[in-house]
């Protein structure tokens, strides 16, 4: 597989040949509303969202090329258009929240782009799979918040044949284990294969609408929780629940399902002017799975 | 209200009418960049009450003051949520 390099030409040529750029400007009006024409005057793909592409979608060509695909938590449903892009005969995406859902199926209408999206959650995958006759999964950042385990399990009892997944891992070394740990293994209760890390956090942005806790009463478009009974939104209170795998549990846990590593590429180095936090402490990681039966 | 912000950074200043005063209360709930709420980021700011000392992410505003938050063009480039990314 080619390596990536920051700043790779490569990548920036294959954007330049696959993204229309009225496409994006009429996704963000549709999405953001008229405020985001600003935004899109002078869009440029950051070096961030180039390595995604690079590693989501035009890595996995095999995977997407006439295929049916699901997108779960397709957000604002830039990668479910550039699988569709890069020859996905049909895209799926799933979404809680209605701003995004509502803006990306106006603008797949408007261009008669085969692609529908639909507001639901992670535990809706299993029924998705069936009704919509999906080949490829593309799961973007799910370990964080979801029970992404759950589904894997989905996948693969299911007749999808990809799985393409962005994940966020920790490195092994961040966590040694004690003496005391492998004392207990001894004991028979099975050596340990890594670890969890799970961190108390706010939302830093509009995911709300995914807290279990919350999602049930988050504000339909925006997925902000309403907690207040005045029903404003009280961003203090939007607490969660955040967990990271190191790098050895997924692996792990990938050979356990079952799936076989087609590639495996953990990101090369931190952008350290990422706004994301995840990229800029360099923890993405992409495995592209074929769920062989 | 809107404004349109070349690259670069900016402030956004509400301020109280007068410094002196009842004036009643003003409360900042919440924040759009590009159509796109912007989520934790707006406890990024600061409320300076004309006559005390400055508060970091106050939303509430009691006293006459200044209510302040910096905003970075292009805000795609540097909000999480925000836009692409």
């Amino acid at each position: 597989m080619e390596q990536w390099v920051l700043g790779n030409e490569h990548t920036r040529s294959m954007w330049d040949q696959h993204v229309e750029i009225t496409h994006l400007r009429g996704m963000a009006e549709n999405i953001w509303g008229a405020d985001a024409q600003a935004m899109m005057a002078e869009f440029q793909p950051s070096e961030s969202l180039l390595m995604k592409y690079q590693h989501n979608i035009v890595n996995s060509d095999r995977a997407l090329r006439g295929k049916r695909v699901l997108d779960m938590g397709c957000n604002h449903g830039l990668y479910s258009y550039l699988a569709m892009r890069h020859g996905a005969a049909h895209v799926v995406g799933i979404e809680p929240r209605g701003m995004f859902v509502n803006g990306l199926n106006r603008f797949a209408e408007q261009n008669d782009l085969p692609m529908q999206f639909h507001r639901g959650y992670d535990t809706d995958m299993a029924r998705l799979l069936r009704e919509h006759d999906i080949d490829t999964v593309i799961m973007m950042s799910l370990n964080d918040t979801t029970n992404w385990e759950n589904m894997m399990y989905d996948v693969r009892k299911s007749d999808a044949e990809w799985l393409i997944m962005q994940v966020t891992t920790l490195p092994d070394t961040w966590v040694e284990f004690s003496k005391e740990i492998y004392d207990h293994a001894k004991t028979g209760s099975g050596m340990p294969v890594g670890f969890t890390l799970h961190y108390e956090t706010f939302n830093s942005d509009t995911r709300a609408g995914i807290n279990p806790m919350h999602k049930d009463t988050a504000d339909p478009e925006t997925g902000f929780q309403h907690v207040r009974h005045d029903g404003k939104y009280d961003l203090k209170s939007s607490h969660v629940i955040q967990s990271l795998q190191s790098r050895q549990y997924i692996r792990k846990f990938i050979d356990h399902v079952g799936f076989k590593v087609e590639s495996s590429v953990v990101q090369p180095s931190p952008l350290t002017k990422s706004p994301s936090r995840l990229a800029a402490s360099g923890l993405y990681q992409w495995y592209l799975l074929r769920n062989e039966k | 209200m809107t404004a349109q912000l070349p690259r670069g950074e900016h402030e956004v200043i509400l301020e109280f009418m007068e410094q002196e005063g009842v004036q009643g209360a003003m409360e900042v709930l919440g924040m759009e960049v590009n159509g796109a709420p912007m989520g934790m980021a707006i406890y990024q700011c600061e409320y300076r009450p004309f006559h005390r000392e400055a508060m970091q992410s106050h939303m509430y505003m009691g006293w006459p003051g200044q209510w302040v938050i910096k905003i970075q063009e292009p805000v795609n480039e540097n909000y999480g949520a925000v836009g692409f990314g």
